[in-house]
Parts: C-alpha cells; structure tokens; sequence
C-alpha cells in the first residue's frame, strides 16, 4: 500500500507467517568481517564525508523471527514526557529481556489512568495493526500524544498512568504525566529501536583487556577479552577490522572502551598496545555475538 | 547581553588528562579512562559551522552507531538532527552523548544540534515558559546557556561550541492568549530573543536556529526580532501527494525571510498522525538497516562543517520494500 507520498510504510501485513529482523550492530560488526569492508573510521575530518559517502556496505544478515511476544518478555524502563510534533507525549519504553526476539501482532491496547481516577482508551489508529519485530535487548517504544494546544485550554486532565495490555498480562506504567485535556490520546510512534546508553560513558566500564587474536580474515581479527576489570557486561569478543597495525599482527593487545551503546553492546576502543596508525581502524566491541561471524 | 567566558559559568571545569596522549595513538576515538572521583571531558566532535546543501534525517531517539553507519554509505542523507536534550525530550534515554558523536563523525556525518526546553504557556506540554514577556526572554537566555553547557561539557563539543549551529525547537500551535496570559506571541518572541541573544553574544559565539512548524509556530513572527535567529528549520509536510523539499518553498514563511543558505526543510515525518494526513509510520532503509525517520532538506548551517558541493539531490528518499526494524 502506497501512503500519499508514495511510500509504502513498512509493517504493512496485519498477518505475518514469518518475518526478519535485522540485529543491527552486531549482524553490522559481522557483516564487515565477512565482506571485508574498508573500514571509514578515524579523527573526524581525516577522510571526507564524499569519499565515503562512496564505499560499498555489505547488507546486514538478518535473523529469523517467529514467537510472538509475550507480557513477560518485557521489563518496564523509564519512560519521559515532553513536546514532540505539535503533541504533549509520553514514551512508554519496554526492553526485551526474554533474550529472544519477538514480535508484537499490532500496539496493544492501552488504557490511560486519570489523576481524577477515571480511565480513557488510547486510539491505536494503524499502530493497531502494525507488527513490531523487537530484538532481544532492544526496545519497544509506544509513544502516546494528545495535541498540544486547543482552544480555550487551561483545565488539565492529567494522566498518571498507563497499562498496556499484552498477551498474558498486562504492565502498567505509573510514572507517567500527560495532558490530555486537547483530544484523545493516540500512538505517535510505535517502534522498536536499539537501547541507547545505560549509563553515561564516564560510567561506562572501560576494562583493560587483552586476548588472543584470532584472524577470521586477512582484514579482521577477533579478541577474545581475557580480563574485563570487574565489569560483568564486557564479555563477548572485540573485533578490528581494517586496521594498519605499526609491525605484525599482535597477538594481545590492550585497550580501554566506552560504552557507545547497550544494547547491542557496542564500544569505541582506544588502544593502548600496541599503538594504531592513525585514522584507520574501527573496532565493535560486541556482548554475546556468538551468533555472528565475528566470534572468536 | 555579554556572556561570561565558560570558565566564571562554569564551576566544575573539565580536567582533560591525557588527551593529548590519546590523541597520540591515533586510534578510532579520543577516549578517557575515568579514575575514580574525577569527571572527564571527550572531545567528541569539531565545533564551527558550514552551509549544507543535502538532504539529513532527524529522529526522535538516538539511533546505534551501526544504525548511522548503515545510513551513511550510499544513501543521499549527510547529516542528522539530533537532539542534545532539554526539559521537553520525551524520548527514551538523554539523546545525543560524546562517545556517540565521536564514532558517528568519523563516519562521515554533519550534524544539527536540537535542544527542547520548555514550550509556549497556555498548552498542555508539560514543560511551559512564562507569560510574561520579560520573564520568558530571561528562561530563553538559561535555556541556551544549558544547551551550551551540555554542548561543550556533555557531548564534548570542541573549542567550546564556537560557531556551532544549535537549534530550538519550539513546537506549535498555541493560542493566542489563556487565563493571566494576554499574548501568548508575545512571550514566544520573548523566549526565542531570549535564546538568540545568548547564544550571539559569546564569547565564543554560536549560531542560534529555530525548528517548528512552518505555519503553527509561526516561524514568521520570530523575523521580526532584534535580530532574529539566525536560521529556521521549518516542518512542512506538504499536502496533495507530493513531497517537496525544497527549502525555499516554506508554507506561512516569505520568500524572503533567512533567504540566504538559512532554511532547513523537514518535508516529511515519521510518525503517526491522523489528523495531519499520516496515517502509518514511515521508514528509511539503507543497507539492510531500517529506521523510522523524520525526512529533511538543508540549505543552511551544519556542524562541524557543510558542504556547498552537490552532495545528493533533492529528489524525495526513496522507500525501500522490505523495512523493518527500528
């Protein structure tokens, strides 16, 4: 189905046999030691955005995705209210913790808890029937709006919570704040997305650690951490990809990491030994990509 | 207005150890090892500005570095609209960080800063500035004085931010007066004076710029400012099937107003919205990876740097069967 742009949207099916999600990062950091891409990373300004605007990309792999969710793949996350597009909004934030994907047949029903006790449905209008792929660590985001304005406002009707029903049980939500006094509320944004940050990069753990290098190709080479500075989430491999090592191939090396994102786990790396020529190396530091070319 | 320099605003100045030595290595990222009780900085990206004449994308979370990089390659997009935060981002986590921004520039993008403090009085966001003209114009100044600081502290923004676009985005409509506010306009000029007046003033100076809806903020009554923003990113969405993005075509807005390399254009969302005309999300692919995206045109400010070669065209970006994912 075209939308007036003439543009198709991308969940179109209401049934689903089976679909694919894309597990981005590290699919991404897989698909780059396979297909040996030039690596575009370094000091901004070292490479110009045209030239590499100009380097191929090798498509992500994807993995099946058949189970459909379930209430207790997910744990509740802070939600935030704010201004978005002309709407008072609240974003409702689950995280898929079952550690596998699911898919979600359509936005669940959800009904608002008023401040004055009552209770208003929230129109899911085509989120109804959108289906949501949400990989394992990602996020379900169902943000809810109601219009910023209208005339002769000035009466809040505040909403204090938020319960989404999904198969087998429902979650609420009670942290909330959303005016709702402008019209009913409705999905504004129904999607699934990669977890940013779960804590500030100064907390971030940033391990010195060192490992056997093991070559998948002759442009990538995979580190297996052997210590992890007492941060239980860096576990899993490093992989540098293209990089200009001053001499041969180490077979250790050592580096500091920042958490970049949680989920997946990716890291931008510093090395400390051996040192890299300059501009020319990116590294995806991946938990539990197992599943992935990259492993060690 | 004069600005005091960062460092008497500033209490908690950043200590840089070993940056230098960092820098040395030459690796992907200029990362410090946090000791235990000392605040680090990270260079993150290069502050400074140049006019982008190519088409971006802006999107409500911070997508994944992978996301950026899938985005990047081959697609007409060069830059993103990322927001640095404020009192009305109601979106998940606390947008954009310096580890972020550091590995996304180093793919190759531009960026145009967004902060989303309080709104216009009288309607229902939950985060309001004052009526009053004068009180308003003073939260304008304090919101783009913690814009700056989340810039130059938070997201690591070089030489603090001189130079740097950052924009507001004040989302419309409101109505033009409620109980104990006469004029509602009047203290949205305010605020945005505000806001434009400290970010002019430095030192070091940045470059002040507005986001709303092209009509239903009524970017236009913000032209007649002392002086003005210095750039506007309209949303207009367009009507009658077609997408048009060009920057100077800007409903509400005259042809004359920030005419020269001061208009972005976002000509398309994302999101759901019945009531103006989008019915169903809308995603971008590239490379395998899909994202729901807000779609937008520059002809104006991005940082660290523009480009006035012909970097994509204006042609609408294409959807591509077969999206899913964030």
């Amino acid at each position: 189905m075209l939308s007036r742009f003439g543009r198709s949207r991308c969940n179109t099916p209401t049934t689903r046999v089976r679909r694919t999600v894309s597990v981005s990062s590290l699919a991404i950091a897989g698909a780059l030691v396979l297909g040996g891409c030039d690596v575009i990373s370094g000091p901004a300004g070292a490479a110009s955005p045209k030239d590499m605007k100009s380097v191929p990309y090798t498509a992500t792999p994807t993995v099946a995705v058949t189970t459909g969710c379930v209430a207790s793949d997910f744990q509740l996350e802070a939600g935030s209210s704010g201004a978005y597009q002309a709407d008072a909004v609240y974003s409702m934030v689950l995280l898929n913790g079952s550690g596998q994907a699911c898919a979600l047949q359509g936005a669940p029903p959800m009904t608002l808890t008023l401040e004055s006790g009552s209770h208003e449905s929230v129109s899911l209008g085509a989120a109804a029937s959108e289906v949501v792929d949400i990989g394992p660590g990602q996020l379900l985001r169902i943000m809810i709006g109601s219009p910023g304005s209208c005339p002769g406002s000035g009466g809040p009707k505040l909403a204090s919570g938020l319960s989404a029903g999904l198969p087998g049980g429902s979650l609420t939500d009670t942290a909330i704040s959303l005016d709702v006094e402008c019209g009913v509320p409705s999905v504004v944004i129904f999607t699934a997305f990669d977890a940013p940050l779960a804590v500030p990069p100064s907390a971030a753990p940033t391990p010195p650690a060192s490992g056997n290098c093991s070559w998948e190709r002759s442009d990538g080479c995979t580190y297996a951490p052997s210590t992890n500075n007492g941060a239980a989430e860096v576990t899993g491999t490093v992989t540098v990809i293209g990089g200009a090592w001053l001499g041969n191939v180490p077979a250790a090396v050592t580096f500091s990491c920042t958490q970049v994102s949680s989920s997946p786990n990716e890291q931008a790396c510093t090395f400390v030994e051996p040192p890299l020529a300059s501009g020319n190396v990116t590294v995806i530091a991946s938990k539990g990509s197992s599943g992935s070319a990259a492993s060690a | 207005m004069t600005r005091s320099s960062p460092a008497e605003r500033s209490p908690a100045r950043w200590h840089v150890p070993g940056l230098r030595a960092a820098s040395a290595l030459g690796a992907v990222t200029l990362i410090l090892v946090s000791t235990l009780g000392v605040q680090q900085r990270v260079q993150a990206v290069n502050n400074g500005n140049g006019i982008m004449k190519g088409q971006g994308f802006d999107r409500c979370d911070t997508p994944s570095v992978s996301q950026m990089a899938a985005f990047f390659r081959g697609s007409p997009l060069w830059w993103y609209g990322g927001y640095l935060g404020g009192a009305s981002y109601g979106c998940p986590g606390n947008g954009l960080t310096a580890a972020w921004l550091n590995t996304v520039s180093a793919q190759g993008w531009q960026f145009e800063y967004i902060w989303i403090g309080p709104q216009a009085p009288c309607t229902t966001f939950k985060s309001k500035f004052s009526g009053t003209p004068a009180t308003a114009q003073q939260q304008g100044a304090a919101e783009a004085s913690s814009a700056w600081h989340t810039m130059i502290n938070d997201d690591g923004v070089a030489n603090e931010a001189a130079g740097t676009p950052v924009v507001y985005d004040l989302e419309g409509p409101w109505p033009s007066s409620c109980n104990g506010v006469p004029n509602v306009q009047a203290a949205v000029n305010a605020f945005i004076q505000g806001w434009v007046n400290y970010l002019n003033s430095g030192p070091p100076a940045q470059i002040p710029g507005v986001y709303g809806s092209a009509c239903a903020s009524n970017l236009t009554a913000l032209a007649s400012l002392k002086p003005p923003p210095t750039f506007i990113w309209g949303a207009d969405w367009g009507t009658g099937g077609t997408a048009n993005t060009d920057t100077a075509s800007l409903s509400c807005v005259p042809s004359g107003d920030w005419s020269v390399n001061q208009r972005l254009k976002q000509y398309h969302s994302g999101a759901y919205s019945k009531t103006r005309g989008y019915p169903s999300q809308a995603y971008e692919q590239y490379n395998g990876v899909c994202m729901q995206t807000d779609d937008d045109n520059a002809d104006s400010f991005t940082t660290p740097s523009g480009s006035t070669e012909s970097l994509g065209t204006n042609s609408y970006v294409a959807y591509h069967s077969g999206c899913l994912g964030g």
